[in-house]
Parts: structure tokens; C-alpha cells; sequence
């Protein structure tokens, strides 16, 4: 008890300054740790989920993309053996793709300590030595400490050792907490990722460091806003960027790669740090009244506060727009990466914790399209009335007015009426390039659909075949361009089509319009061969 | 002396207090194998007296493998060894005090006075039945607050699983004795960062070897040695997965080995601690040869409605000749390519097993935005019954404005019987297998070309 008092007191009196460490010999390894907090500059490259195609949207609650980070950290490197800790990097860090260079002497290794400080780490590394339990009277507010020692770990309930023989902790119903001399080594509050380097002379030195990180995501918006006439639309498109992280890149260099780089799964150690468990002998007593109850409600009543926040209040995706008042639009400017296209933001742009992001890639006007209803349907099947797939159909191409690289995203269709804007529909595509046509199914039409049936049926010894009618039935104001493709099975064979038929990827294909309020049969024969 | 108390003071009140854990190992040597198994050899400066006597070792791994231990000493044999896995918690040390006495302290809650008494615990199941002096009491039945004092713990509860030893010596004295054990939850795997120039058809390729620790126990200071391959634990066969090896080489790296595994130590001795990942260089090449190229694979009868990307490949070589010059330990690859800024952007990954030196690898590292196929079964007719001819085309397209050769492979004509044959095509094939054929198709810039074959099989 004296002993500490004084060592308080030589501590709280004696502000010694730092100089007394400089005393070492220049030529003595020292091992010293230096801390970089944050970043002077940092680039982000958002990379879509490998594992998403073109159909889906993101889930801001759950971004399975990834992103490169790439960090400019300044620092100051004393001469010796040098820990550099790195904070401020991403939380979804993938530690084994850090690189860093920069350093004078290079990097001898590199580690990321996922040990975190937490009341179980405090406990366990503590089993076996001293510290002190206070206990505060709750009749005279007196408080007592006594010395004992750490007997368990953190897993099933605590036990000490004190002069007087073995406790257990907070089975006593008396206020007791564990005062710990100090932080076991190597704890740190977040992951940290560091790095071990050899400085032979004291250096200023501007370090790079990138690495991969999850829970980033983005893809294409694409805005189609067709004419009043029905002939051309015109296309608007974002790049949605969206950062699930808790890490925010403030002004950063940001860019999106399209395209569909491999990617595996990390395999990366989680981080350790819990809550001790408090556990005690069985406490059921004589009384009716249930202890454990009545003890729980108070306890809660304690919270005032909502215990843990909704995964849905913890993600509020604050949409956040980048345009330029006045001056010209930010567009993201599109460039060759290898086989990927990199689509790079002109200026320097936060890229905000748990938020999305939407940059203009380019809008394009008065191109030329055709809207058709599909289906691909078996040709020897019985379908009562179905409904047929409404679908945009336009050629990447630059004599149509486009001609670009079309990222995976979301598409989705205004028709201009008189003044309002009503919305078509909305369908995804896949990365599309220059040359290719895109088709965007954008819903089903509820009032142009088809029919299938077999009007007869022969199968004996000698013969097998159907005769099958389809009708397509339009119930529509506007003719409908109606495209269909028949498959069959291997030893079946189509023939005796009433009607002109083509061939398209390797099927049979009817193309046929359907004049408003009308409806056209298509009569053909099944033979088995 | 004054000066060396300050410095321990200002140590600790400058930087945030810290203990250095006092594990009980001694000089620690870990060989770490990949498939999540590792051999730890400590040596520790034991004090054994002469006769029969019970050495505990603190500071062992969490996932220790107890039936693997290995205990060597001078002058001593083993007499047994226990692994006691029976854990020190407040029930159980209340449930082995049954029929023992302990201190009960009672607090009055108005004036904080306490009052000690002896009681006998008469059972612990699911309340704590006490007996005082004569009466019969449940422990806390008033809900007052009650310390309870044991006199001492039974000694086979343990903090922690704990290994011991019974030894018999023939003599008393301090000297070194070896425990040598393997355990789970220690692996490594290697990462490689290469940054391709395509341009230049080079690259360089530094690579790191990834350790990582959840034993539950720190390695203080530890010699570590990392051994390329995967030994068979429990007589559990290794089967290798997806190695991207397309031709595996007959060169002998300038390495130690073991058998037939190549050893990777660490320059100097480290301490692995817990729940941490650490990276180590083990590779460092510049300006290894490297070549880009698109694959497109086709199942057979493959046919797609939309075009589909054809696979970029980074072709290169462990070979000294123009290579990477050693052999790879298993792991992932992470390629990086320069932007227009001059930034290294990340352009795809892929793993690799362990490849001998020499050995020729292609790594799929993504699929090409440009470049395009699309496979159509034009015609599917029946000869007989056990002949059929299927017509194929492939459509290939290139938006690049580079001209481009994509290997069209056409998989599965051995599908059931492998007497597939050719009987036209538009150009040459390369048979790769009695499974597989590969035309070579050279596509201008920003155009197409259209491969077309058919096929007579029995299916």
C-alpha cells in the first residue's frame, strides 16, 4: 500500500521529459515504437462484388466488394529497430495484400496484431498475478482494496486468491471490481497492422502503403429516358460508389475499376476480444420470488438507451451526390487497365464511412432503340396464357450514338407523357463493350402474352408427333414486336411451320409483329426422329 | 541506480503501462507446416529434484496435441503425463467443497458491519445448501450480500489446460530439459505481390510468406523454420486442389530441404504472438518474363444467348531461365498493373500450389472486358442410333484496338466414349487430350472472327 503510494507520487510529481531516452548510445539497437495516425494522401480504387452479376443492386447493409487503398504517410524514423504501427487504415483491411514501401532499409516483416484490449484479454493476462479488488460498502460508501491474485481466465466466472483464502467475484452481491496494475503486452484497441525496419540514421521519410480491404461495392446506374414518340432514348449514367467501411478517405483520389479481376476468398484472422464471463455456483434460493428475475430488471433498468443499434440505424446510407454548381458536370473519366476499364474521378472526393456515392460517366442522347416482347419457350410444352418479357434492345455503337465501354449495373426506363415521366420498368445488364447489342429486360408485359397447346397427338410403333399451336394474343393501344425462340429436345425435330421461320443462337426463331388489339398463331409439328 | 529507477519509471508513465508476460518457455523453436499443424520445441532450464517429483509447463500452446509430447531431460525418466483439462470456475470449485468448511462473511446492508462464521457446504445443486454450527441454511436465501472464503483449491483445477509431467531423477539440480509437442492453430501460406508490365512483357514478383497464429499462446523470441508442404496428419491424404501448374518443372531450387519439402527459415528469431498474422520476404525478383493471354473454355454442347468474356491468363515461368528463378511455396498471387497516372491498380488474383522450380504457370487473373466469345450449337443431327453430328460455331469479338489471340478450347468429347471425331472445321485444331481441342484464333482490332466445327460422336 505505501510502496504504491510513493511510486503515485514520484510518478505524478516527476514530468521527466523524454531526453532521458536520447542518452543511449547511437550504435545500440533500441527497439522504438512510432505510430502513424493517418494519411497525408490516399487513392481508393472500388472494385465490384466478384460474386454479383449485373441483375442485382447492392446491399449497402452487406458490400461484398473490395477496395485498393493506397495511403502516403509521412514520417519521422529515429535510428534503431523501428515498430511502425499504422493507423486509420480500413477496418475491412485484408492484412497479408499490404504492401509498403518507402522505407530506407526496406521492411523486415510485417505483422497485424488482432489481440485486442478488452475486459477478457485484461483478465487473462493478469491469471496468476497480482491486483487489486475493491469493494465499496453500499451502507458507508467505504472504500476497501485488498491485493489478490488472478486464479481463472476469463471463460467460466472469476476467482482470486486473497490473504484471507479463495474468492469467487461478483457472487457475493457486493459492488466489487478488479483494479489492474497495468495493460498486458502486445493489446492494442483496433487491429494494427505494422511493420518491423532496420534505420541507420534518422530520416524523414514519405511511406507508401496499400493494401486490399472488404465491405466496399459499386456498379453502373443507368438512367434511359425514351422520347415521346417511342423512336430514341436518351441514356444517363452514374458510377454508384458505396463504402461500408468505418474508415472515411477524405479527399481522396478515387476511382472504380469495371471488368471482372479474380478474386478469392481471405482467409483472415478475426479479432479476439470479449467480455468476461461471469458465472457463479448455482444461487437458487428457498424464496418464491425469482433472484435472477428481479436482479435482471434492475439491472436493465440501468439502460435508459437502446442496448445495441438496428443493423439498419448502424448502416443510414446517406446519399450523397457529386456535382459542381455553376462550373462544368465532374464526369468520371474512362481509361484502359489491361483487360479492365478504370473509371477514374477527375477531382478529389470523400469517400465517406457507411455511405454511397454517385459520380456522372456520361449521358448520351437520341439513341436509337427497339423495344420487343420475348420469350424462350419449349417447343413441345402446354402453357395456358403467359406472360412475355418486355425488352430494350439497342446497339452499343457510335453510329447509334454510343459507342462506349458499359459497365455491369442497373438500368432503369422513363417514358416521357406529355410532360410527366413514367416509369417503363427497370432491368440490369453486364459489362458490356464497344460493338456489342444490349438487351435490358425491364418486366413482363401483362397485356401482350402467348399460349401454347397441342392440338393432336399421334404416337404408336411407327409414328410419334404433335401438332402444337402457339398464339400470341396482344391486347395492347401500339403494335408489339414479338420475338421468339423455339427449343426442342435432341431427337425431336420442328417442321410444318405455317409460318416463316428463322434461326438464332442455334434455335428457331419467329419474329413476327402483332397489330394493336390482335393476335397471330404460329402452327408447327413435334416429330420424334 | 537513481538513473535506472527514473528510466523504469518514465517508461511507464510516458508510454500506457505494460507487463511483459513471463510465459514459463524457455528457448522456443517452432517449425510450421501449411496445413495448419506446427512442431514447437522448447527448452526450458528446469530445476528437477532427485527422486520422484511433478513438473508443470506453463506457457504451452492453447491447441496443444497433448499425445504428441516429448519430454527430455538429463538423468530423468518419465514416470507419467497428464494433460489436465479440468478447468477452476466458481461452481465447480463450489461443487468440490461439498463436505469441506469455508468462511462465510456476512455484510449488514444498513451498516456495512461484517460477521464471520464456519460453514460446512452440504450440496451445491442448484443452490448451495451450508451448514452452520446447527442450523441449515441455502447460501444468500436472504439475498444480503455474502463473501464466501475456501481455504484452497484442488490442485488438478486449472486455469488453463495444463500439461504435467511426473518425473524420476537420479539427481537434484537445475539443468536444460526439452519439450518438444506439435499443435493446431499455427499455419502459413505464401503472398505474392507481382506487378505486371504489358507493354514490356516483364514483371516483378516479391514474395512474402504469410504466418499466422491462433494458438492462444504467445512465442516468445522463437527460432522459426517454415516447411513447404503439407504432411499427412492422421493418415489423411493431401489431395493437392487447383494449382495452375500447366507444366511442372524439373529444377531444384538452391534451398534446404527436408525429404522432399523445401525449408523456409526466418533470418532472425521472432515472436509470433497470438492472434497475429505475420509477413516475412522470401522472394524478390525483377524483370521476370511475362505474357498476357485469353483463354475461352466451352463445355460441350455449350451454347449462350449473350457473348461471354474469355479468361485473361498471365502466362510465366519459375524456371532461373528468364524466370522467377525458385520454387513457389503454395498461395495467392495479387497482380497489379500500372494505370495511365502510374499508380499500381489491382488487375486479379489466383492461387497456386506448391510449384517445383522450372514449372510453367498460367494464372487466370480475370476475365477480358474486349473480349469475347459466343459458343451456338448450330445443328444437332442423329446419323443412327449411336451416331449424332453437332455443328459449332464461336464467335469471337475483339473491341480492342489491338489485335488479339484467344484459345478457343472445346471440352468434353470424351464425354462418355472417346471415339469423337473431327469432321470439318474452319481452321485448324490442336487436339490437347483425348477430351479437349484448342484452336488458336487470331482476331484483328476492333473485329471478329467465327470459328465453325462439327463433330460426330455417339451422343
Amino acid at each position: 500500500m505505501i510502496v504504491r503510494a510513493l511510486i503515485a507520487f514520484i510518478a505524478s510529481t516527476l514530468a521527466l521529459p523524454a531526453t532521458a531516452q536520447s542518452d543511449l548510445p547511437a550504435t545500440q539497437w533500441a527497439r522504438q515504437t512510432v505510430t502513424s495516425d493517418g494519411p497525408s494522401s490516399v487513392s481508393v480504387t472500388v472494385y465490384r462484388d466478384p460474386w454479383r452479376s449485373g441483375d442485382n443492386g447492392m446491399i449497402l447493409k452487406y458490400l461484398r466488394g473490395y477496395a485498393l487503398i493506397t495511403e502516403q504517410r509521412t514520417i519521422s524514423l529515429p535510428a534503431g529497430e523501428v515498430d511502425l504501427r499504422f493507423e486509420g487504415v480500413a477496418g475491412g483491411i485484408i492484412p497479408q495484400s499490404a504492401i509498403v514501401t518507402g522505407l530506407p532499409n526496406g521492411v523486415m516483416e510485417k505483422n497485424r496484431d488482432a489481440a485486442l484490449l478488452s475486459p477478457s484479454a485484461l483478465l487473462n493476462g493478469h491469471i496468476g498475478r497480482s491486483v487489486s479488488i475493491r469493494r465499496t460498502s453500499a451502507a458507508t460508501g467505504r472504500v476497501t482494496e485488498y491485493d489478490a491474485q488472478i486464479r481463472t481466465d476469463a471463460s467460466g466466472g472469476v476467482i482470486v486468491q486473497t490473504a484471507e483464502g479463495f474468492e469467487a467475484l461478483r457472487c457475493t452481491g457486493l459492488n466489487e471490481a478488479i483494479i489492474y496494475p497495468a495493460i498486458p503486452d502486445g493489446l492494442s484497441a483496433k487491429p494494427t497492422l505494422s511493420v518491423k525496419s532496420r534505420v541507420s540514421v534518422p530520416t524523414r521519410a514519405t511511406v507508401t502503403l496499400s493494401y486490399l480491404a472488404t465491405g466496399f461495392d459499386w456498379q453502373a446506374n443507368y438512367v434511359a429516358t425514351v422520347s415521346a414518340d417511342g423512336q430514341s432514348m436518351n441514356l444517363f449514367s452514374w458510377v454508384t460508389l458505396a463504402n461500408g467501411d468505418e474508415t472515411s478517405f477524405v479527399n481522396a483520389q478515387t476511382q472504380a475499376v469495371a471488368g471482372q479481376p479474380n478474386k478469392g476468398r481471405d482467409s483472415i484472422v478475426r479479432a479476439i476480444g470479449n467480455a468476461i464471463s461471469l458465472r457463479c455456483w448455482p444461487q437458487a434460493t428457498t424464496s418464491d420470488i425469482s433472484v435472477k428475475r428481479f436482479e435482471r430488471a434492475r439491472a436493465e433498468s440501468r439502460f435508459s438507451g437502446r442496448v445495441l443499434a438496428s443493423p439498419a440505424a448502424m448502416m443510414e446510407a446517406q446519399s450523397d451526390v457529386v456535382t459542381v454548381s455553376g462550373a462544368k458536370r465532374v464526369q468520371a473519366q474512362q481509361e484502359e487497365l489491361g483487360d479492365l476499364k478504370l473509371y477514374r474521378i477527375p477531382v478529389p472526393v470523400t469517400v465517406a464511412s457507411q455511405s454511397q456515392k454517385q459520380i456522372a460517366m456520361f449521358e448520351k442522347g437520341a439513341i436509337p432503340f427497339e423495344q420487343i416482347h420475348e420469350a424462350e419457350i419449349y417447343a413441345k410444352s402446354y402453357v395456358e396464357s403467359n406472360t412475355l418479357a418486355k425488352t430494350l434492345r439497342f446497339q452499343n455503337k457510335k453510329r447509334d450514338g454510343l459507342g462506349l465501354a458499359l459497365p455491369a449495373g442497373k438500368l432503369v426506363a422513363f417514358k416521357k407523357m406529355s410532360g410527366e415521366k413514367l416509369l417503363l420498368g427497370e432491368g440490369g445488364l453486364d459489362d458490356k463493350a464497344i460493338g456489342e447489342e444490349v438487351e435490358v429486360t425491364i418486366g413482363q408485359s401483362p397485356l401482350v402474352r402467348y399460349q401454347l397447346k397441342s392440338v393432336a397427338e399421334v404416337d404408336n410403333d411407327s409414328k410419334s408427333h404433335a401438332d402444337m399451336e402457339l398464339k400470341i394474343t396482344n391486347a395492347s393501344r401500339s403494335d408489339a414486336q414479338v420475338e421468339i425462340l423455339l427449343f426442342h429436345q435432341d431427337d425431336h425435330k420442328l417442321k410444318s411451320f405455317s409460318r416463316k421461320i428463322g434461326r438464332k443462337n442455334g434455335k428457331h426463331f419467329w419474329k413476327v409483329v402483332i397489330p394493336a388489339n390482335s393476335e397471330r398463331v404460329l402452327r408447327y409439328r413435334v416429330v420424334r426422329r | 541506480m537513481r538513473i535506472l529507477a527514473l528510466t523504469g519509471l518514465v517508461l511507464v508513465t510516458l508510454a500506457t503501462p505494460a507487463i511483459s508476460q513471463s510465459s514459463g518457455q524457455g528457448d522456443i523453436s517452432v517449425t510450421i507446416y501449411n496445413n495448419n499443424l506446427a512442431l514447437v520445441q522448447d527448452t526450458r532450464r528446469l530445476n528437477i529434484p532427485s527422486g520422484r517429483s511433478v513438473q508443470t509447463f506453463p506457457g504451452v500452446s492453447g491447441q496443444i496435441r497433448a499425445e504428441t509430447v516429448g519430454f527430455n531431460a538429463a538423468n530423468t525418466g518419465i514416470v507419467e503425463q497428464n494433460f489436465d483439462y479440468d478447468l477452476l470456475s466458481p461452481q465447480k470449485l463450489m461443487e468440490k467443497a461439498v463436505g469441506e468448511t469455508v468462511t462465510i462473511v456476512r455484510i449488514n446492508p444498513a451498516t456495512g458491519k461484517e460477521t464471520r462464521e464456519r460453514a460446512k457446504v452440504l450440496a451445491a445443486n442448484g443452490g448451495v445448501v451450508l451448514q452452520i454450527g446447527s442450523r441449515i441454511e441455502v447460501l444468500r436465501d436472504d439475498r444480503l450480500p455474502t463473501r464466501v472464503i475456501f481455504d484452497k483449491v484442488p490442485n488438478n483445477l486449472r486455469a488453463k489446460p495444463t500439461l504435467s509431467v511426473t518425473l524420476n531423477s537420479t539427481r537434484g539440480g537445475t539443468r536444460p530439459a526439452q519439450l518438444s509437442y506439435l499443435t493446431g492453430g499455427m499455419g502459413w501460406k505464401a503472398d505474392y505481390v507481382a506487378l505486371f508490365d504489358e507493354a514490356a512483357g516483364k514483371m516483378d514478383v516479391q514474395g512474402w510468406v504469410t504466418l499466422t497464429n491462433t494458438t492462444g499462446t504467445t512465442y516468445n523470441n522463437a527460432k522459426t523454420l517454415l516447411v513447404a508442404g503439407t504432411p499427412s496428419v492422421n493418415g489423411q491424404r493431401n489431395r493437392g486442389g487447383r494449382n495452375n501448374i500447366r507444366r511442372a518443372g524439373t529444377e531444384s531450387a538452391n534451398r534446404e530441404s527436408l525429404g522432399d519439402f523445401y525449408l523456409y527459415p526466418l533470418a532472425a528469431r521472432t515472436t509470433i504472438a497470438n492472434a497475429q498474422t505475420k509477413q516475412v520476404s522470401f522472394l524478390d525478383v525483377t524483370g521476370a518474363s511475362a505474357q498476357k493471354a485469353y483463354e475461352f473454355t466451352n463445355r460441350w454442347l455449350g451454347t449462350q444467348n449473350e457473348p461471354q468474356s474469355a479468361a485473361t491468363v498471365l502466362q510465366f515461368s519459375a524456371s532461373a531461365d528468364g524466370g522467377l528463378g525458385d520454387a513457389l511455396p503454395a498461395g495467392t498471387v495479387r497482380v497489379y498493373m500500372k494505370d495511365a497516372s502510374g499508380q499500381p491498380q489491382f488487375i486479379g488474383e489466383n492461387t497456386i500450389g506448391h510449384t517445383p522450380m522450372g514449372s510453367e504457370l498460367g494464372l487466370k487473373t480475370g476475365e477480358a472486358f474486349d473480349v469475347k466469345v459466343k459458343p451456338t450449337v448450330t445443328e444437332r443431327r442423329r446419323l443412327s442410333s449411336s451416331k449424332w453430328r453437332s455443328s459449332m460455331s464461336y464467335e469471337i469479338s475483339n473491341a480492342r484496338s489491338t489485335p488479339v489471340t484467344v484459345s478457343v478450347i472445346q471440352n468434353g468429347l470424351d464425354f462418355y466414349w472417346s471415339d469423337t471425331r473431327i469432321v470439318t472445321e474452319s481452321m485448324a485444331s490442336k487436339r490437347r487430350s483425348s477430351n479437349s481441342i484448342v484452336w488458336k484464333v487470331p482476331v484483328p482490332a476492333n473485329g471478329r472472327a467465327t470459328v465453325t466445327a462439327t463433330f460426330e460422336t455417339r451422343f
